[in-house]
């Protein structure tokens, strides 16, 4: 019945829906409005007014700045919400049960994440310092590096991944994406204009490119190891186990 | 009409995904079979919004110097959806540890027993 009820409402969705697909104008033409309205100015000018040659960059960090601003910090939220809901550091032990498991640690995927940690670490890095220039940018490298600290905690234990990365340092490289763009945004104040819009002091004449350039790669690492902390934080959260009684399994 | 369906074949493929998704969320009683439906339900409008900044015969909104200029695909959607990817894993966590406390107080994630207990 409930079923029967459902299918019903999820097919007249799913009518609504198509028929209005199907009076929207067809994709991936030049003259829809999606690519009239703002997209000629990005193009043409977006390289020269934000300073980058990677468009998707120049929407995050300049046109849409204050955007990026807040949304770094729903992560911080939402983490807020995961430790509200899961208990803090101190309620919970710090193991796990890949700690716990029959096999403790395998020797050959040990050697693989060593081999590969260092390849992520350096990819990464790349991603996020070419980012101005080319595909890439704070958000991926930040995904590759959370990735990383992932497959090494699930090699080598929670608890040895635990003490390497503690909640106190983690605590403070959480705050690297804020810290980033208050740093930047209070620059543009000085220079004489508004918060984030990365005018600077003219100290010498044709260096306000290359302090712009360094300016954004100040907020595309600050976001990336913002959101690397964040991956690996939300998974350490989620791997912390309560305090139980079987406290003599852990070593 | 048909025809302006196969135009808009992604659009449409995404509409689909998204029905997927909302069936997922309201049949299944597991409550990690829900958060996989909110999850196909977000991809699908990510996929929606990304399409709709497709451009025929266009690169990637890349500024190269020197490069011989051409039509780009619109990078507003990329934009948005690159920060969205990245919020959705967050929510998607928030979900995972309420679904873990549920389960830590229930014994179960299955609604439909916790129902019956009551009961």
């Amino acid at each position: 019945m409930k079923k029967a009820v459902t299918l019903i409402f999820i097919g007249g969705l799913a009518a609504a829906l198509l028929y209005t697909v199907a009076l929207l104008p067809p994709m991936g033409d030049a003259d829809n409005p999606t690519n009239r309205h703002i997209v000629p100015r990005y193009h043409e000018r977006g390289e020269e007014e934000a300073g980058t040659g990677n468009l998707v960059a120049a929407v995050i960090l300049n046109y849409r700045g204050y955007d990026t601003m807040v949304e770094v910090t729903i992560f911080s939220a939402a983490l807020a919400g995961i430790f509200a809901v899961l208990g803090t550091v101190r309620k919970r032990i710090n193991r796990s049960y890949i700690d716990r498991a029959g096999v403790r640690f395998s020797f050959i995927s040990g050697t693989t994440v060593l081999l590969l940690m260092p390849l992520i670490i350096v990819f990464s890095a790349y991603t996020i310092l070419y980012g101005t220039d080319l595909p890439g940018g704070g958000f991926q490298g930040g995904a590759a590096i959370g990735a990383g600290v992932m497959i090494s905690s699930v090699a080598y234990g929670f608890h040895r991944a635990q003490r390497r990365l503690s909640h106190h340092v983690r605590i403070i490289l959480e705050s690297t994406a804020i810290s980033a763009f208050f740093v930047v945004g209070t620059v543009g104040v000085i220079g004489g204009a508004a918060f984030l819009t990365y005018m600077l002091p003219a100290l010498t004449p044709g260096s306000q490119s290359v302090l712009r350039t360094v300016m954004l790669l100040v907020l595309q690492f600050g976001i990336g190891i913002k959101v690397g902390i964040i991956c690996t934080s939300i998974l350490f959260a989620l791997m912390m186990e309560e305090d139980t009684s079987d406290v003599e399994h852990a070593s | 009409m048909w025809s302006m369906l196969a135009d808009n074949i992604n659009y449409a493929v995404a509409m689909i995904l998204f029905c997927i998704g909302f069936y997922t969320v309201i049949i299944r009683s597991n409550l990690i079979k829900k958060i996989i439906g909110l999850m196909i339900m977000q991809v699908s409008v990510f996929f929606f919004l990304v399409s709709v900044g497709y451009l025929d015969e266009g690169v990637a909104p890349i500024v190269i110097p020197g490069a011989a200029p051409s039509p780009m695909v619109n990078p507003l959607p990329q934009a948005m959806i690159l920060t969205a990817i990245v919020i959705a894993v967050s929510t998607t966590a928030l979900f995972l540890s309420l679904a873990l406390k549920f389960y830590e107080h229930h014994g179960t994630v299955d609604m439909d027993r916790v129902k019956e207990e009551k009961r």
